[in-house]
């Protein structure tokens, strides 16, 4: 092809300038597409050669030993996905499997945890970890990031199986586009997400990925701490209804479109106890608009920002929440089977998952069945909404039951079922 | 250089050599003459057109069925991100820019043909000073027109309107820019070729009435095999 290329270019030299005058316009056109494709590839060639250097200029420090094969791999971004992978780590070592945990974060409380058969170490973040990740030699790898082979994290040759397993009780609806496609597979929570990688598998022909489905790890974990917890009604002086504000991050979260309206409408009635819970990457992306939320709704003794590692005290408190489409909703609802109040119209589905399917996942369309679904129209009304919401409470049993099939089945066992998958893929290799 | 040209394009000269001589002692004129190996060249070359427009038809496919997607990621992603999921969607549809280059072995395949025809009219002494219908000499520049006491050349723009007529046929199947660009092209030919001998553009009006005919065909049939095509 280089070959033809050059001589095409040698032709275009050799021939007298006006020559191309005689061209019809097909031909013409042909010139102009050429010209058009060449400028592409010079700039996407320049991108990709600038970007690979990017790839390379991790440190060598807290390396692993990369030329060492591995058995079983498990890599975690940090300290937030440890309830993720506490239950699976527990199980493999208590059944003896040989185990290298590998984080992002060096305060990861994996690190601090004593195993017989997992080793732990820090690879350092962002392109450390990738260099490492990619450059791995592993019978299996199991991982909460997604975007495998689309994004930073390239599949190695050296490892056989790669496994992700979802970090949330919602379904993959949000994640980016093509968030699982590359994995050997995925170890979800029930049928929505089974049903949802089937959808996308479909539509993009892509190679069928196994899918396992083990409930919730860390759904399993806030059971347990919410079990030995002892939490007693503490937070508030006065016990009144008390809200829950707990959404998403980002410019289509609840907070970015409508917080100050919201907050101020809960705080001006007077009527209940508020605790606000921004998702911790808020803190972080939008520092902005969390310190000028901060500033203008200070804690008082009916208001109370939240920033604990898990919000289970503060979901122990609540009557109601009041989200967009974080998570977090469906950990509340399984948890403690409370309604919640959603605005969810504003979700951004362009560049992710959600945009590639038919219709909205399973987790999406509860949310009309959990509380009420709002606008910002509805704000005004909230303090009716809120109270109406809590006393149809007693419906949602039976909603929750049909829920955790489909989002979190098996209950206790999401480590134990994961664990025996991993343990059925490396007998294979 | 002068070995490629002999090897890709005097044996193409040589050929209109030969068919402009035939023709001419067959009816004794140069102008029709012209008229008809022109039209036989083109003849000969429909299985070239049609094979280089099937490859950059390919090529506008795949680009326009990647379009949406891509459109999409643009509207919500960000400098190596973006690159990241323009890349992947490459790798979707099997593709790599580099691919562009396919509609690049059209245009090798057709190039020999253009400068052949070039290099062969603009040294065809048998045309200078002999007369055609209203064209009174083949060899030099037509002025037909008697405007401010000089003459005003007709055939360029005769060939320009026909090089628009087919630029609009064509530009049905093309994107907004591509059509812009060939409407350019067209205006740019009549530029270039305002002084050039009345033979050539003679040759290469027939050559672009052919290539009206041919964009017709080509546009019906390329309509027809999309329309025919499983959506993926």
């Amino acid at each position: 092809m280089y070959h033809l290329i050059m001589l095409s270019l040698l032709l275009f030299a050799v021939t007298p300038s006006n020559v191309y005058a005689y061209l019809d316009p097909g031909s013409g056109s042909m010139i102009v597409s050429v010209i058009i494709a060449m400028v592409t590839i010079l700039i996407y060639v320049t991108k990709s050669f600038i970007y690979g250097k990017m790839k390379s200029l991790g440190k060598k420090s807290d390396m692993p030993d990369i030329k060492r094969e591995y058995n079983v791999v498990v890599y975690s971004e940090g300290g937030q996905y440890w309830n993720v992978f506490h239950p699976i780590l527990r199980e493999l070592d208590s059944r003896g499997i040989q185990t290298m945990f590998f984080t992002s974060r060096n305060d990861d409380p994996g690190l601090a945890q004593e195993f017989t058969h997992v080793e732990k170490k820090f690879i350092g973040e962002g392109h450390n970890a990738f260099f490492v990740l990619n450059k791995l030699k592993a019978k299996m790898i199991l991982m909460t990031t997604p975007g495998l082979g689309v994004l930073q994290i390239k599949r190695s040759k050296g490892v056989k199986h790669y496994s992700h397993i979802t970090h949330a009780t919602g379904t993959c609806f949000s994640y980016k586009a093509f968030s699982l496609d590359y994995f050997d597979s995925v170890l979800v929570g029930g049928t929505a997400d089974r049903d949802l990688i089937a959808e996308l598998e479909e539509k993009r022909r892509s190679q069928k990925k196994q899918v396992e489905m083990i409930g919730s790890t860390y759904l399993d974990e806030l059971r347990i701490k919410l079990k030995n917890s002892g939490y007693t009604y503490n937070m508030f002086g006065e016990k009144k209804t008390t809200v829950l504000v707990s959404p998403t991050w980002g410019s289509h979260g609840l907070l970015s479109k409508y917080g100050q309206k919201l907050l101020k409408t809960l705080s001006d009635c007077g009527k209940f106890n508020i605790i606000v819970r921004p998702h911790p990457q808020s803190f972080i992306s939008e520092k902005n608009l969390m310190d000028e939320l901060m500033k203008n709704f200070p804690e008082t003794e009916s208001l109370k920002w939240d920033r604990e590692k898990d919000g289970l005290n503060s979901m122990f408190h609540s009557d109601i929440m009041i989200s967009d489409f974080s998570g977090i909703i469906f950990d509340y609802l399984f948890l403690f089977e409370r309604p919640v109040l959603t605005f969810k119209s504003q979700f951004e589905k362009r560049g992710r998952e959600a945009m590639d399917l038919k219709d909205d996942s399973y987790d999406i369309k509860l949310l009309d069945r959990i509380g009420k679904t709002l606008a910002e129209s509805d704000i005004s009304e909230i303090v009716s909404l809120i109270n109406s919401s809590i006393s149809e409470k007693q419906a949602l049993s039976a909603v929750v039951k049909e829920a955790e099939d489909a989002l979190a089945r098996h209950p206790g066992e999401a480590g134990k079922r994961a664990a025996d998958f991993i343990q059925s893929v490396i007998k294979t290799i | 250089m002068n070995i490629l040209y002999m090897i890709f394009c005097y044996p193409i000269e040589l050929l209109m050599e030969f068919l402009a001589g035939h023709f001419n002692s067959l009816i004794g004129s140069q102008g029709f003459s012209l008229i008809l190996t022109s039209f036989s060249i083109n003849i000969i070359m429909i299985p070239v057109f049609w094979y280089a427009e099937k490859l950059q038809q390919r090529e506008r496919n795949i680009q326009a069925e990647m379009k949406p997607k891509i459109d999409e990621y643009k509207g919500v992603f960000k400098g190596y991100e973006l690159h990241l999921y323009i890349s992947n969607i490459h790798k979707q549809y099997n593709y790599h820019p580099i691919y562009a280059f396919r509609s690049l072995l059209g245009l090798f395949i057709q190039l020999p043909f253009f400068v052949a025809t070039y290099h062969f009219l603009s040294h065809y002494s048998a045309i200078k000073g002999v007369p055609f219908l209203f064209i009174s000499d083949l060899g030099s520049p037509d002025m037909l027109l008697p405007l401010f006491g000089a003459g005003v050349n007709v055939l360029p723009f005769v060939m320009t309107a026909i090089n628009l007529v087919s630029s609009f046929v064509y530009g049905k199947m093309l994107s907004k820019m591509e059509r812009i660009n060939i409407y350019v092209i067209a205006v740019l030919f009549l530029v270039l070729l305002y002084t050039s001998p009345a033979g050539l553009l003679l040759y290469w009006t027939c050559n672009n009435i052919f290539s009206f005919f041919k964009s017709v065909v080509f546009v019906k049939l390329l309509q027809n095999q999309k329309k025919t095509a499983p959506a993926l």
